[in-house]
């Protein structure tokens, strides 16, 4: 009876957790960052253009790397972008929804690797509640970033090496095609994947390599090869190392001494907890205002946690501090501050430290540790709340580039024989051809079928035209007397001076602050040259 | 001797960087009425929802509450310790002095395996955080951090023992 009753409240709390979990990431996520950002919008645009015509925003057929804006974006989420929008049609709560379902899979691979390591059903549950709760996994859960999409892929390339250790070893070769695919989809997991790689090598060196095994990790290998056959691929263009110029050790000023000490003092920022619990991230599309990467009031269970770990055994401690230490590796070499994006692979380790300091006090207080225990995720669940839901989008919408949508909609109304210049930042091309949903066919012009170049040369051209909107700087002398109509960003005209190039108002988009954050412009030659430098007045 | 020899290099350190910006040790608590900016923030806050949940959140309490958990993470902030506050000297309202040669971090972190550190320090810290700034009465810090470096030399030793059999 005893039994019945537990598996009931086992599947009970699964529900709510997943019914929580879901609720944080899934709730209005089609406004919720509000906006839809320029690296967001062009894995979006080049999924629907591979969809539309088989090649991306460039012309290049099926690309293994995503030129984009000649940063190289790897492929992976554009690609299974494709089926989606197919099936489902061209969204932001589309794009975003794989990076939802992502995030709901790491929760339950985090909950799988606390069953397999501490073999405690509260520690289960509590990592696993943990994850979802924290800030700083929903933030990239919730837009469309491949880290997220690498970080699913690692925990469960993980959960897959570990399980073969003990079941089928078939599950070597999909966790070595998970850790590969995890290279793919994202750039930091290059250094990540390899080094966690590492260590289930060196903690299981004598099974791995015993006579019984080794057909199986041929096998493994193989499958990780095959996977990574997008790398293969450009391994040695330019565009595929594109992102390691970003490092200290590449851009560092002053001598050697100096970029090992910046490169340390990056690096321990990472395990540093007024940036855990306090400073956070200080990017706007990397937080959620006035909340950090995680709660204060985990930092005591991190310490129980860590405590607690010290009798687990050696293979259990490897893993966690393993993970712990190598997460931020590749983040640290970049010169951004707790760059929680590129370290987002130390949620795992920190839920299931945080997990087990929480597994702790049940195991020790009994009812008033679980009491304690739901007190304490109750008010944090009404912290998110407030600060995903009715804060954020206040604070940061200017960072998400909120507004384009809005500006593609007055666009469709505007009659086809007019011309349109856009002149907010260069890089919002990119969301007027999402939102536009003009196929390659209207830009392939602008961008050529470079193919032979694509991997190499970065280019990036500063004048951009979709359709019949060119997106550039404005030549006053010249572009207000032409008649069309300009769209300029928040800063870019005043009063004063649409008054004194006789600029007629056709529409006006505002941000959630009420602030006019796009304003279209009718220009009106004829009246301009008339009325010269005196302007049109009020 | 290598006790002494460690303290005596972190409070030097510390001292010297007292000595050279030396610290005002105001008692000022952080029950300090709200002004400017602090206050223009918090009362837009409280405007942006009218649920009871914000209630909780956002009341007569909230701006100690951050001025206070501000105060208790800063002073667990390793990076001011050993690297003068980089990367992010750019946190208002704190002093960046560098108070530990920066290799100590090493033996820092190491330290902190199977340490062992009495309530009494934890107390401390929440009583430090108390203070408006903190600055120079941080300095009582040097006995924990001087132990968890400590610490450290002695995993490091025996790490390096097991590794050389």
């Amino acid at each position: 009876m005893v039994a019945k009753i537990e598996k009931i409240v086992s599947i009970l709390g699964m529900v709510v957790l997943f019914l929580l979990a879901g609720w944080l990431r899934t709730n209005k996520v089609g406004q919720v960052p509000a906006g839809f950002y320029a690296d967001e919008a062009a894995i979006a645009y080049n999924g629907y253009s591979l969809l539309e015509t088989g090649r991306d925003e460039y012309g290049k057929s099926w690309p293994a790397l995503f030129r984009s804006f000649g940063e190289y974006k790897t492929p992976t989420y554009s690609y299974l972008l494709v089926p989606i929008f197919k099936i489902w049609g061209k969204s932001v709560v589309v794009a975003r929804d794989l990076t939802v379902i992502s995030g709901l899979l790491a929760i339950i691979g985090v909950m799988v690797l606390a069953k397999m390591w501490f073999k405690r059903w509260p520690v289960l549950w509590l990592s696993g509640l943990v994850l979802a709760l924290m800030s700083w996994h929903i933030l990239y859960s919730r837009s469309v970033y491949e880290v997220n999409l690498a970080l699913t892929m690692t925990i469960w390339g993980v959960v897959c090496l570990e399980s073969g250790l003990k079941k089928t070893r078939w599950n070597w070769a999909v966790g070595f095609g998970l850790l590969a695919m995890s290279i793919v989809t994202y750039n930091g997991a290059r250094v990540v994947t390899p080094l966690l790689g590492l260590i289930w090598l060196i903690l299981n060196r004598k099974e791995i390599f015993s006579n019984n095994n080794r057909k199986w990790v041929v096998v493994a290998v193989l499958v990780g090869l095959v996977c990574l056959w997008p790398v293969w691929r450009v391994v040695a263009t330019t565009g595929f190392w594109e992102r390691a110029g970003i490092n200290i050790f590449n851009n560092g000023q002053g001598n050697s001494y100096d970029r090992i000490w910046e490169w340390a003092s990056l690096l321990v920022a990472y395990f540093n907890p007024f940036y855990w619990f306090k400073l956070g991230d200080p990017g706007g599309r990397s937080s959620w205002v006035d909340l950090a990467l995680m709660f204060g009031w985990q930092l005591p269970f991190i310490a129980f946690g860590w405590k607690r770990l010290e009798k687990e055994s050696n293979r259990v401690i490897f893993w966690v501090v393993g993970w712990l230490l190598v997460a931020p590796v590749a983040a640290s070499l970049t010169r951004d501050p707790m760059a929680s994006i590129r370290s987002l692979s130390m949620v795992v380790p920190l839920s299931l430290l945080i997990g087990l300091g929480m597994g702790e006090i049940v195991e020790k207080y009994k009812n008033w540790g679980r009491v304690i225990i739901f007190g304490l995720f109750l008010v944090g669940t009404g912290r998110l709340y407030l600060s995903i839901f009715k804060m954020t989008d206040y604070y940061r919408f200017r960072d998400w580039d909120y507004g384009l949508a809005q500006v593609a909609r007055e666009v469709k109304k505007i009659p086809e024989n007019i011309p349109i210049l856009y002149t907010g930042k260069k890089i919002n091309y990119i969301q007027l051809a999402y939102f536009l949903a003009k196929p390659l066919g209207y830009i392939e012009d602008n961008y050529g079928r470079n193919g032979s170049d694509y991997y190499n040369t970065g280019w990036w051209p500063d004048n951009k035209k979709i359709g019949r909107v060119e997106v550039r700087e404005i030549v006053w002398k010249e572009d207000i007397f032409k008649d069309q109509i300009i769209i300029f960003g928040e800063l870019g005209l005043e009063q004063d001076q649409a008054n004194e190039h006789c600029l007629a108002t056709v529409f006006e988009i505002r941000g959630l602050d009420g602030k006019r954050i796009f304003w279209g412009v009718r220009t009106n030659p004829e009246l301009k040259r008339l009325m010269g430098d005196r302007g049109c007045g009020e | 001797m290598r006790k002494l020899v460690l303290f005596i290099i972190i409070i030097g350190g510390w001292g010297w960087s007292l000595l050279k910006e030396p610290s005002h040790w105001s008692l000022e608590t952080i029950f300090y009425p709200a002004v400017g900016e602090e206050k223009r923030l918090f009362e837009e806050k409280k405007g942006l929802d009218i649920s009871p949940v914000k209630r909780f959140y956002y009341n007569k309490a909230t701006i100690y509450f951050n001025r206070y958990t501000a105060n208790f993470f800063g002073l667990l902030d390793v990076n001011s310790y050993f690297f003068g506050g980089h990367p992010r000297e750019d946190v208002s309202g704190r002093v960046f002095r560098p108070k530990m040669f920066w290799l100590l971090v090493v033996p820092f972190f190491w330290g902190l395996w199977r340490m062992r550190l009495g309530s009494k320090w934890w107390i401390a810290l929440a009583v430090l955080a108390v203070l408006r700034n903190p600055d120079g009465w941080d300095l009582i810090m040097v006995v924990p951090m001087g132990l968890i470096i400590d610490n450290g030399f002695t995993n490091l030793e025996q790490w390096w023992r097991r590794l050389r059999k």
